[in-house]
């Protein structure tokens, strides 16, 4: 059996699924850790003399020998909405509590399966950029100059050094609904002007070096493999930054790209080093045709690279998951 | 072109295609196309392995500033680009693939049709289709819409089409209260109604064409219009491969006999007692699913082949690779009739 960690409306596990009938491969999939109506129990037992996991989900009933691989795609939702209490200080506190219980939860499985074939990790799902850039350099792949600060004079001096610079979130942050409305965070261009407005310290950011790009690449990297999709910013002012925040009626251009081999190498020893086995990778190409790291994204979206380069990349993953597996 | 750069490419999801008199451009990822004389396409056949220099050699330096200039316009109307690395920038795959049995399914109902809904639905689940079309030619209970509205709701398919003759129970609203509970159920097309109009559900919840066309039988598919070309890139591979109607498809006719599609007079059996799952392996069926565009008469000639859709049951004649009789477009001429 393959056991699928995922969200509830996540389409590409549904396709992945989808395939894993055509192969006619047992899977479950798990959307939600704590009490829900996706009723499913499990035991778990550390002890010394007897280590043990039960997972039962509706009438079927596994134990930890019959999960062949597991694929961790996505945290799972932790908790249903709840409505606990009046006092609504409380009940976020309450929320939180659980969601890190649950979290903790999750975690525990990763380290029980520990032992068995699996895609994706659910302790490196947030390694910070920093850290990456680090292991960027150690295996000697360009990464753009780089600094957190909560200083003026240093973001001054950082400006000046580089000319054009940029900040953009440290970590990866959600998105925000308000009114209707999403709020994503993305990475824009820091003037002089607003640099001038700032208090001496401030909250941390992290700016970088503009870097004058020929074009991005978004890699999709699956044990050893990496399926690449140039993308191309059309001269609209809006996508010079960020393609993100691309403008509907004058999209990018989005097209299969092959790193060189070079490249790979590196990136492929990085993944390794990294302990990762799938992972979305950011990459700038530059005017002189440079390949300069910018992220991974262990989590990251394949499907924005799958069907624009028609690569099914969820028959890869499919073909990925059965590989230890042998028909029901 | 920028001077430091040796090759012009087409973007790879950019593909010419080749007709009889003329060819086409087809962006499959702006869904757009556009003409080119077929000199320029057999030019934009050497841009991946010679450089613009080398391409200008081959015709003698005759062309040098239609080449130059065509160039100009292809990167100016984002078909091309110009580059050093071709080799980094590959073609587009081909290739087509699915996970399911079947992908799209077509019911065809009377007033007299008797279908058991819930075990057509269940198989079609096991058989993992993603599209249904529900098709009536004689006013049906709003009971039978409903109830495979519900049916559908935790299915497979997640594209569930309606089109319908109408009457006064088919509202606006009915249609927005069975939408809201099922949101697969993308359009709905209701034939021989009193106007001719599109009305859009609140809350994104999709769109209710109108019309007064009056549609008595399934005779009325097959039509084959400049207006319902599509230039993506499931359509472009699909037909590469397979026929693009036909393809995966099963369907029942009013009297619940399986057929590829309602049009076709081959049935396979009846739904009552015989299992979908059953002809998926039918070597006759197989047949008709990969029927795709380069074996049809006059179609095998025609730039549009691969946006264009197909029909196999209205035919110039007798031959089942003959041209779809309900076109008016002849490639050798590259002129649409009437
Ligand atoms: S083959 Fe022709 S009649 Fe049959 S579904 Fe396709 S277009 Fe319609
Ligand atoms: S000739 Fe064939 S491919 Fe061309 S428009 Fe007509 S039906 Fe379509």
């Amino acid at each position: 059996m393959i056991l699928i960690f995922s969200e509830e409306f996540d389409a590409s596990t549904n396709i992945v699924l989808s395939w894993l009938l055509y192969y006619d491969v047992k899977s479950e999939r798990v959307n939600r850790i704590s009490a829900s109506n996706e009723v499913y129990s499990f035991y778990y037992n550390n002890s010394k003399r007897s280590s043990n996991l039960n997972f039962r989900k509706k009438t079927n009933n596994y134990t930890i020998d019959d999960i062949k691989t597991v694929w961790y795609r996505r945290r799972p939702d932790l908790i249903n909405n709840i409505s606990i209490n009046k006092n609504k200080r409380l009940e976020k506190d309450i929320v939180e509590n659980i969601t890190n219980e649950c979290y903790a939860i999750y975690i525990s499985y990763a380290g029980k399966f520990d032992n068995i074939p699996s895609l994706g990790n659910p302790r490196l799902e947030n390694i910070s950029k920093t850290y990456q850039l680090n292991h960027a350099i150690k295996h000697k792949l360009p990464i753009p100059p780089t600094i957190i600060t909560n200083n003026k004079n240093n973001l001054l001096a950082f400006k000046k050094r580089y000319k054009k610079i940029i900040i953009k979130p440290i970590q990866n942050l959600p998105h925000h609904f308000i009114q209707g409305k999403v709020y994503a965070p993305y990475t824009t261009i820091l003037s002089k002007k607003t640099i001038t407005h700032l208090n001496n310290n401030f909250h941390p950011c992290l700016a970088q070096k503009y870097i004058d790009k020929d074009f991005e690449v978004r890699s999709f990297y699956l044990d050893g493999k990496f399926f690449s999709m140039a993308i191309f910013s059309q001269s609209d002012k809006q996508t010079q930054f960020d393609f993100r925040n691309y403008n509907e009626t004058h999209p990018s251009r989005r097209v299969p790209y092959k790193l060189p081999e070079y490249v790979e190498k590196k990136l492929k020893s990085f993944m390794v080093d990294l302990g990762l086995n799938s992972g979305s990778i950011d990459i700038i190409v530059n005017k002189k045709g440079r390949h300069i790291f910018l992220e991974v994204n262990p989590c990251g979206q394949f499907g924005m690279v799958s069907y624009p380069c028609n690569y099914y990349l969820e028959h890869e993953i499919a073909k990925y998951l059965i590989k230890n597996h042998e028909k029901k | 072109m920028k001077k430091t750069h040796n090759y012009f490419l087409l973007f790879s999801n950019c593909i010419p295609v080749k007709g009889a008199q003329r060819s086409i451009i087809c962006d499959l990822q702006l869904n757009r196309y556009r003409f080119i004389p077929t000199l320029l396409y057999d030019i934009l056949q050497l841009t991946r392995n010679k450089k613009v220099t080398e391409i200008k050699k081959i015709y003698n330096n005759q062309y040098n500033k239609g080449i130059d200039e065509f160039f100009k316009l292809l990167i100016d109307e984002e078909w091309g680009f110009s580059t050093n690395t071709p080799e980094h920038l590959p073609e587009l795959d081909l290739k087509w693939e699915t996970s399911s049995e079947i992908t799209n399914f077509i019911i065809d109902i009377n007033k007299d049709s008797d279908f058991n809904y819930k075990e057509i639905i269940s198989q079609l689940n096991e058989l993992r289709c993603e599209a249904l079309q529900v098709r009536s030619y004689e006013i049906i209970n709003t009971e039978i819409i409903i109830k495979i509205a519900e049916l559908t709701s935790g299915s497979t398919m997640h594209n569930i089409e309606f089109i319908l003759k109408y009457y006064s129970e088919l509202t606006n609203d009915f249609f927005e209260k069975i939408i809201r509970k099922n949101k697969r159920i993308r359009n709905i097309y209701l034939h021989t109604a009193i106007e001719e109009k599109k009305e859009a559900l609140p809350n994104n919840l999709g769109n209710i064409y109108y019309s007064i066309q009056k549609i008595e039988s399934e005779s009325h598919c097959g039509i084959i219009h400049s207006g319902f070309f599509s230039s993506n890139i499931e359509l472009f591979t699909e037909s590469q491969h397979y026929n693009n109607c036909l393809n995966k498809k099963l369907s029942i006719d009013i009297n619940g006999d399986i057929k590829i599609c309602p049009s076709l007079k081959k049935s396979y059996g009846n739904i009552n007692d015989t299992p979908l799952k059953s002809l998926i392996n039918n070597d006759e069926i197989k047949k008709m699913w990969g029927i795709d565009k380069s074996q049809i008469d006059v179609c095998k000639d025609c730039e549009f082949r691969y946006i264009c859709t197909d029909c196999r049951a209205f035919l110039t004649d007798e031959n089942i690779l003959s041209k779809p009789i309900k076109c008016n477009y002849d490639p050798y001429t590259a002129q649409w009739k009437n």
